[in-house]
């Protein structure tokens, strides 16, 4: 778990990384100010996603970003977003279902996942 | 020396090793090329205790090279080489297994140390438990017999009580022939099939059922009544209305038990967990029972595994697949997985291909991960809680699937008949398979069977022989478990 965290900071190096213990033995992880494109009527949101206590086993899914989350044109966020609460804190939060079909706990990781997510929004597929 | 034993044996029946089937093998025609000659190896192995004694896991064999890393012996016979021990040792003391070294003496049904056999152990395995930081020990096998010598890390020397060997069939092997009880009339019927001493496996083994649902009640009542010595159940969940129709030894008073209706203090419906140790009870055998009112991912559930002879996985949840695989290949443990799948079109209510499966796994098969049987997504869904579920709703409503008794029956009686035969060695394979054990599939609306050709993957994080992999680490496994605090979940720290 803490090989996990630690590789979240060092791949967002920079952006405050706030993480809550789950409970289970998993963590709360949200990554804040972190730039959005163009497409985004806001400059920058955090990204949260838990990672359970069974990672790496585990898929990390969804992951969730600002619930005011805008796009400039007014357009619907589109497939793959929807308004939901997360978290520790049960914050208010938009979220992203990005599952990988071709999870492998070799290869994979929570921060691979995370920027692999932000791309995504940030391309607005 | 009277009733003392002498300094340089080991104290009897002390250990237990077990072999997955193609390490057996593979020893065995090094040992035994029909040459008639001695032979050597070394086997390693990851070491796992609990109530019922130290066992080794056996991981890796390596082959001592006649007249290069088996020569003649300066007081016995041939001997492993010094360059041949170093190497293997350090081997052993990198990745963290026991050390044993193998070789073979003639006979069949019989085999014991040699003096000079017993001598050389003193000579060097004190040294070579120093160097490694693991148990040492020495094998000896005959063609059907095996002894063994241990020298524990806390400085005890103990015998080889029997090797197990985990295939298709689940075979022991000890120093000698044994005598043993004779069978209870209970049981005589089937004995005429299984034998004395078919019988008297069943008595000694102690399987989990992990889920005592439809599907798990009706295995545990199936190895109750096979004369199974102690079994281990697993299940967090109370009896519902809803599943009378199917759990073994349920009744409708179990959903609303006379505490809670006459106005005491409420119990609400009973576990599953008790229905089935009740029902057990009931039947007048002598089978132990030992109950977790737990999710199979708790701490206490997976201790209990880890001591199992066998795992029968009837639970449908990608957790408990997740957990049972783990501890099965780091424990070296074979786990029967039976379900039923019924689909079922939403939109039309269309009946697809009923099927029923029953699928053995043992260490050399490849396991749920290598093939496709655990889904990472839905293994988050299910760890993440509540958070897991509300993200689920994206996704559609998660709508109760259809069961039927009968069709557990199916499933369930394939997967015990295969638990059974295995235990007693009646498992043959009529065609040639890579690998042993298999997936048997029963579509009962086409009347068709086969079985399903497992997958393996080399690499794989659970059944794999990589460094990383769990395979037969025993205690020294990290294992997937969920803590349980009451605190929880604790206030954000922040990582600038």
């Amino acid at each position: 778990m803490q090989r996990a965290v630690d590789e979240v900071c060092r791949t967002f190096d920079g952006h405050p990384v706030a993480t809550a213990a789950d409970g289970s033995g998993g963590a709360f992880v949200v990554i804040a100010g972190l730039a959005l494109s163009d497409l985004y009527a806001q400059d920058t949101t955090w990204l949260g996603f838990q990672v359970s206590y069974l990672y790496p086993a585990t898929d990390v899914y969804p992951h969730y970003v600002r619930p005011d989350l805008a796009r400039r044109d007014t357009a619907q966020l589109g497939i793959g977003f929807s308004a939901t609460t997360w978290g520790y804190d049960s914050r208010m939060a938009i979220q992203v279902s990005r599952r990988s079909n071709r999870w492998d706990p070799r290869v994979d990781t929570a921060a691979l996942k995370a920027v692999k997510v932000l791309a995504w929004v940030n391309s607005g597929a | 020396m009277g009733q003392q034993r002498r300094m340089s044996e080991p104290a009897p029946d002390q250990w237990t090793l077990v072999f997955p089937d193609d390490l057996w093998h593979q020893l065995q025609a090094h040992l035994f090329p029909g040459d008639g000659e001695e032979h050597g190896a070394v086997v390693l192995a990851g070491a796992a205790t609990g109530r019922r004694g130290l066992r080794l896991l056996a991981r890796e064999v390596i082959f001592a090279e006649d007249g290069v890393d088996y020569v003649p012996g300066t007081r016995g016979h041939r001997a492993l080489s010094p360059l041949f021990i170093a190497k293997v040792a350090r081997r052993a003391q990198s990745a963290g297994w026991a050390y044993l070294a193998a070789h073979c003496h003639g006979g069949t049904d019989h085999v014991a140390f040699s003096r000079t056999d017993l001598e050389s152990h003193e000579r060097g395995y004190p040294a070579l438990r120093q160097l490694t930081g693991r148990p040492v020990g020495g094998l000896v096998f005959a063609r059907n017999a095996a002894a063994g010598d241990l020298w524990t890390l806390s400085g005890e020397r103990v015998g080889l009580k029997a090797v197990t060997i985990i295939g298709d069939n689940v075979v022991t092997v000890t120093s000698r022939r044994r005598d043993g009880r004779p069978v209870r009339d209970t049981f005589d019927r089937q004995a005429r099939l299984l034998g004395a001493e078919g019988q008297r496996s069943l008595e000694g083994l102690r399987v989990a059922v992990v889920g005592l649902g439809g599907a798990g009640s009706m295995a545990a009542e199936m190895l109750v009544r096979l004369g199974v010595g102690e079994l281990v159940y697993i299940d967090p969940d109370r009896i519902d209305p809803t599943n009378i129709s199917r759990v073994v030894g349920s009744a409708v008073i179990d959903t609303n038990p006379p505490t809670a209706r006459s106005g005491m203090a409420a119990r609400g419906p009973r576990l599953k967990v008790e229905i089935a140790a009740d029902h057990a009870r009931r039947s007048g055998l002598s089978t132990r029972i030992e109950i977790h009112a737990s999710d199979v991912a708790e701490p206490g559930a997976v201790r209990a595994l880890k001591d199992c002879d066998w795992i029968v996985l009837a639970a449908d949840s990608q957790i408990a697949r997740h957990i049972v695989n783990a501890v099965a290949h780091a424990y070296l443990i074979p786990v029967i997985q039976v379900g039923v799948k019924v689909p079922v079109d939403a939109q039309t209510g269309t009946v697809g291909d009923i099927f029923c499966v029953a699928r053995h796994i043992t260490p050399t098969t490849g396991c749920l991960w290598c093939n496709g049987l655990i889904d990472p997504t839905e293994l988050q869904l299910e760890a993440t809680g509540e958070d897991g579920m509300r993200a689920r709703a994206y996704v559609g409503p998660d709508a109760p699937a259809p069961s039927v008794i009968t069709l557990n029956g199916v499933a369930i009686s394939l997967g015990m008949t295969e638990l059974l035969l295995s235990t007693v060695g009646l498992i043959t394979r009529t065609a040639p398979r890579s690998h042993s054990a298999g997936y048997q599939r029963y579509l009962p609306g086409s009347h068709r069977y086969w079985m399903d050709e497992p997958r393996r993957d080399p690499a794989c994080i659970h059944c794999g022989r990589t460094d990383v992999s769990l395979f037969a680490r025993g205690d020294d496994a990290v294992l997937p478990t969920r803590w349980t605090s009451p605190a929880a979940p604790s206030p954000p720290g922040v990582h600038e």
